[in-house]
């Protein structure tokens, strides 16, 4: 996928994060929902080839994603996930 | 006792259901009554000519039917009860305590039938050629009563001659047969709620009218109860006189809006003649509009594709080959692809328009054929905020309501949605409340027909700015909070009262304040602060909403923004309020129910979640992949970068709905293999590599799952015209791909769903036939559905309040595009058209329509009706303009039901940050004159050359 696409969804989810609490974790939760593995690592290739270009949370959200192993959440996975 | 008659005789046809004159009563007490010579309870305020027909004793009538209320005019139902002096109407006299009343004495046959002598005094006698000859409830009568002869003679003066309206495309008018019953002018009144029928003239002038005018011109909607309440043929249905009266029936679902009307389609032999509201359906409870009623005529359209075909490339010609050819041709090509560029590189879309069961195939063919969990469904491009937002907020991804809910509402708050239009039977009920006296407060850019019609006016309108719903739904809660109007009661015992302390803290910001968002909105503050405090100071406050919310940059925020307003005031959990979304297709709720989306099986449980794969992979012995795929528009970029090969298209036509078409259509050139299975070459076949015909609603087997979440049944009506049912084709794609699928009817695959799906659970083919309709959850806590959700508690235990600061669109108006387009649905045409443009509804609405303010318009020298070119940094396309105050200065509008109007051609790629639900709502545009000179730009004409 087109790295601009990428990198614009992710702007706008950490612009319109609503939920409470740690904004990288957020929104690494949120990809690591929604995004298939080759966009988190896409993503990652490039923001960690260039983080000075990007937010500081948009850094830290794909260095919690990498720190994941396969970036799947464990433990019987994601709840309330729903978007229908 | 006796139960509801099953021997009641008149009814409208042969066919037709009982009807027992008048509405049931809902009070719960009951009166006991003797009705010639048996005693029985019956609820009060029953009427006598219902208490009789209920007992299996038939009075006759004719201006009695019971959808309507009583009107007590024919003098066909006179009986005799005791104590009470004359021969009172048994359709306006209720029952009372120990009343004995007398239905067949000498004294009232004699009435009757010197009564019927009159009426078929001046009505004429051609019962043998006549079109209702069998279906007509004067006939009928005629025989009842024992006419035998007119005394009068037909020399005076009469009607016999009066003229014949046939401007309808789908009925006709017959003065003479009319004998001012009135019912036809009391159904559009009472049931439809659009007035558009009058008794015009006094005495024996007196005859129906349509304000003057003739139907086709009136204000009449089509929506067909004044048909079906004719009890002549006055008012018949055009296929009716050229076909015959129906002989059989078959209770099934329309395939048009998320509203799910049950119909009972009447058939003559294997033709279809008409479609008939059926009284019994549990989302529409007897009426329809147009497009249910009358607009079926697609499923035989001349345009139907209904054999395989295949070609190499997307400019050979097609080739007609047999299933077997084109499954294996599909079957193949999809396996090199994947060899090729991995398992990854196919997946497909699944369609609202199918059945349950054929959604459910498709997305296991995906998981467990194609080996990866690339699936996805239009409501991506619809309604997938409100699964977020509800999910997050409420704990499940439907609405809270069943649609009767609305009569019990005091405030109605419509935001984003056009009813009456998109609809429209809901649309009717939701009238009826309003003109019973309920509050309303309209939320959206333009004037909706609910803001101001017949006998209907809001009491606010807050016409926001397109993109700043947000804005105003957090400044209607800044309110709520800061003038001391939550209810405090709801919040702690039902919600997450430290969720809540920290919204609250959020909304009561000054930058939340209706006099902030006056500025962002352009709505007044003092509107805003008084909408707020008539919907939160209603006893039943209840928030209805469509597209207009969702596709947003924030549709998801916004989601959640209307469900905290509903838990702030209470209105969670009983009859009357909620959150209820409007579903655009028949069955968006039942994809997405299914596990349409990329990331989460049936039942909305997330793929990565290793207890729920697992049942699936023991159940459908495969190895799932435990990650999200691609949704439709990741599909579409991967396509262009290369990456995404193939696709499957199930119903679903993304060449004219996707945003951006010129970016959608080089996703589909760009693919080695586009397999679409629809009823006709849409758009997206014309990228299409192999077509699998597919089948109408009218031929399907299976069930729906409406905006209500009610699972409906939909029955065959006909034979397939492709000879398969859809999901056999799609099991013989996944059988040839390696994986062998099998199911001898859709009742196994819906058996299948429930043992898999908690929220299915007891739902089964079996017990829809038994009980008509089931509202999920079904499970052995509801056994038989669940009308109302979260009556004790939340699904997701405590409500969850969340911040939803506002967040404005990147999509701006500027200097070169001053001007916001928003998009819409109307009435008689539906989504991309591919039904409607094939039928008669085209009559109404032949073409899109731009709508521009009077000031927008003066000063680009548009004048009402031209031609304009209509761009957007995406691309331009040409529309109609029509000059109307309807769009507030700034805002333009315009449907999208036509192909060739290109609306997508101008729409952007900027979408939900949630979901990536498309923001059709708003885009940044300029009109000119389409003859002002200017090159077009990426016109859908230039898209379609170079494709």
């Amino acid at each position: 996928m087109d790295i601009n696409v990428l990198l614009r969804m992710a702007d706008q989810i950490e612009k319109n994060m609503p939920f409470a609490g740690d904004k990288a974790q957020l929104v690494a939760t949120h990809m690591v929902k929604f995004w298939t593995p080759v966009m988190r690592a896409d993503l990652y290739k490039e923001v960690s080839s260039r983080p000075a270009d990007f937010s500081p949370v948009l850094v830290e959200v794909v260095d919690i994603m990498h720190s994941q192993a396969n970036a799947v959440v464990p433990h019987g996975g994601l709840k309330g996930s729903s978007e229908a | 006792m006796t139960s509801l008659s099953e021997n009641l005789k008149y009814v409208r046809s042969g066919i037709g259901e009982p009807d027992y004159g008048t509405p049931a009563s809902t009070s719960e007490e009951l009166v006991s009554v003797t009705i010639d010579g048996i005693t029985r309870q019956v609820a009060a305020g029953t009427s006598v000519m219902r208490a009789a027909g209920e007992q299996g004793c038939a009075i006759p009538k004719l201006c009695a039917t019971d959808s309507l209320e009583p009107f007590g005019s024919c003098r066909m139902c006179v009986v005799e009860i005791d104590g009470r002096r004359g021969t009172p109407a048994s359709c306006t006299t209720p029952v009372e305590d120990g009343m004995v009343v007398r239905t067949q004495t000498a004294k009232v046959a004699k009435l009757r039938r010197n009564v019927m002598e009159l009426y078929i005094s001046d009505h004429p006698l051609d019962c043998l050629t006549c079109p209702a000859n069998g279906d007509c409830e004067l006939q009928e009568m005629a025989g009842v009563v024992g006419l035998r002869d007119v005394r009068y003679g037909y020399e005076g003066h009469n009607h016999l001659d009066a003229p014949k309206d046939s401007s309808n495309p789908y009925f006709e008018f017959d003065g003479s047969k009319c004998i001012v019953c009135n019912r036809c002018v009391r159904a559009c009144d009472e049931i439809q709620g659009t007035l558009a029928l009058t008794i015009e003239g006094r005495g024996f002038n007196s005859k129906v009218s349509p304000g003057g005018l003739n139907f086709l011109s009136s204000d009449c909607v089509s929506c067909g109860a004044c048909v079906q309440a004719c009890p002549t043929s006055t008012l018949q249905e055009k296929s009716v006189i050229e076909l015959g009266v129906p002989t059989r029936t078959v209770q099934t679902t329309c395939a048009y809006c998320g509203v799910g009307c049950s119909f009972n389609a009447e058939l003559r032999g294997d033709e279809l003649i008409r479609m008939v509201p059926a009284k019994n359906g549990g989302a529409n409870e007897g009426h329809s509009c147009v497009k249910g009623r009358f607009a079926f005529g697609y499923a035989s359209h001349k345009d139907r594709v209904t054999t395989p075909m295949i070609r190499e490339k997307i400019t050979d010609e097609w080739q007609v080959v047999s299933w077997e050819e084109a499954i294996g041709y599909a079957a193949s090509k999809f396996k090199e692809i994947q060899a090729k560029y991995g398992d990854n590189s196919i997946g497909g879309v699944t369609s609202s328009r199918c059945t349950n069961e054929e959604i459910f195939v498709v997305q296991k063919m995906i998981r467990a054929a194609f080996g990866n969990n690339n699936v996805d469904t239009c409501a991506r491009v619809c309604h997938s905020p409100t699964g977020f937002g509800l999910s997050q907020t409420f704990g499940t991804s439907a609405g809270t309501q069943d649609f009767k809910s609305v009569a019990k509402s005091d405030a109605i708050m419509v935001i984003g949605a056009n009813p009456t239009d998109a609809h429209p039977v809901f649309g009717s009920r939701l009238k009826r409340r309003i003109r019973e006296g309920a509050n309303l407060i309209v939320v959206d850019p333009r004037r909706t027909d609910l803001v101001k019609s017949a006998h209907i006016e809001a009491d606010y309108h807050l016409q926001l700015q397109p993109g700043t719903n947000v804005a105003v739904i957090n400044a209607l809660g800044h309110v709520v909070v800061t003038e001391g109007l939550v209810d405090e009661a709801f919040v702690n015992e039902r919600c997450d009262r430290a969720a809540f302390d920290r919204w609250a803290k959020f909304i009561a910001q000054a930058e939340n304040s209706p006099e902030v968002v006056e500025a962002q909105s352009g709505v007044p503050a003092e509107s805003i602060r008084a909408a707020a405090r008539l919907f939160a100071s209603a006893k039943n406050g209840a928030i209805y909403y469509g597209l207009g919310v969702t596709e947003h940059s924030q549709g998801s925020t916004m989601v959640m923004g209307m469900a905290n307003l509903a838990m702030a005031t209470g209105n969670i959990g009983r009859e009357g309020v909620g959150v209820n979304p409007l579903r655009g297709q028949n069955n968006v709720q039942g994809s997405c129910d299914m596990g349409s989306f990329p990331h989460e099986l049936s039942g909305y449980r997330h793929i990565s979640d290793n207890a729920v794969r697992e049942q699936f992979e023991s159940l459908w012995d495969v190895k799932l992949m435990a990650e999200p795929g691609m949704r439709i528009p990741n599909m579409l970029d991967s396509a262009v970068s290369g990456e995404f090969r193939g696709m499957f298209v199930h119903g679903e036509d993304i060449a004219q709905s996707d945003p951006n078409t010129k970016h959608v259509m080089h996703a589909l050139e760009s693919m080695d293999l586009v397999v679409v299975q629809d009823l006709f070459l849409n758009e997206t076949a014309a990228f299409a590599h192999v077509f699998l015909p597919g089948t109408s609603f009218l031929e399907k087997d299976g069930t729906f799952t409406n905006a209500e979440r009610r699972i409906n049944r939909v029955r065959p009506v006909m034979a397939s015209k492709t000879g398969k049912q859809e999901w056999e084709i799609v099991s013989e794609l996944a059988t040839a791909m390696g994986y062998p699928m099998h199911y001898d009817n859709s009742a196994q695959i819906m058996d299948e769903i429930a043992s898999i799906t908690p929220t299915f659970a007891n739902v089964s083919f079996e017990l829809l036939d038994r009980v008509g309709s089931l509202q999920w959850p079904v499970n052995e806590t509801s056994p038989e559905g669940t009308p109302i959700m979260h009556v004790d508690g939340f699904v997701r235990g405590e409500g969850m309040f969340i911040e939803t600061p506002f967040v404005p669109t990147d999509e701006r108006a500027n200097r070169k595009f001053p001007l916001l387009l928003t998009t819409g649905r109307i009435l008689s045409q539906y989504n991309v058209g591919a039904q409607t443009r094939r039928t008669a509804n085209s009559t109404w609405h032949p073409e899109d329509i731009l709508e521009i303010h009077e000031a927008d318009a003066l000063m680009r020298g548009i004048t009402d009706g031209m031609q304009v070119a209509i761009s957007s940094r995406i691309g331009e396309t040409l529309l109609k303009a029509h000059v109307t105050d309807r769009v507030p200065a700034g805002v333009v509008y315009t449907t999208f039901h036509h192909p060739l109007s290109g609306a997508n051609v101008i729409t952007t790629e900027y979408n939900d940050w949630a979901t990536n639900c498309p923001e059709y709502k708003v885009t940044a545009v300029e009109i000119r004159p389409a003859d002002s000179g200017g090159e077009a730009t990426n016109t859908l004409d230039d898209v379609l050359m170079k494709a």
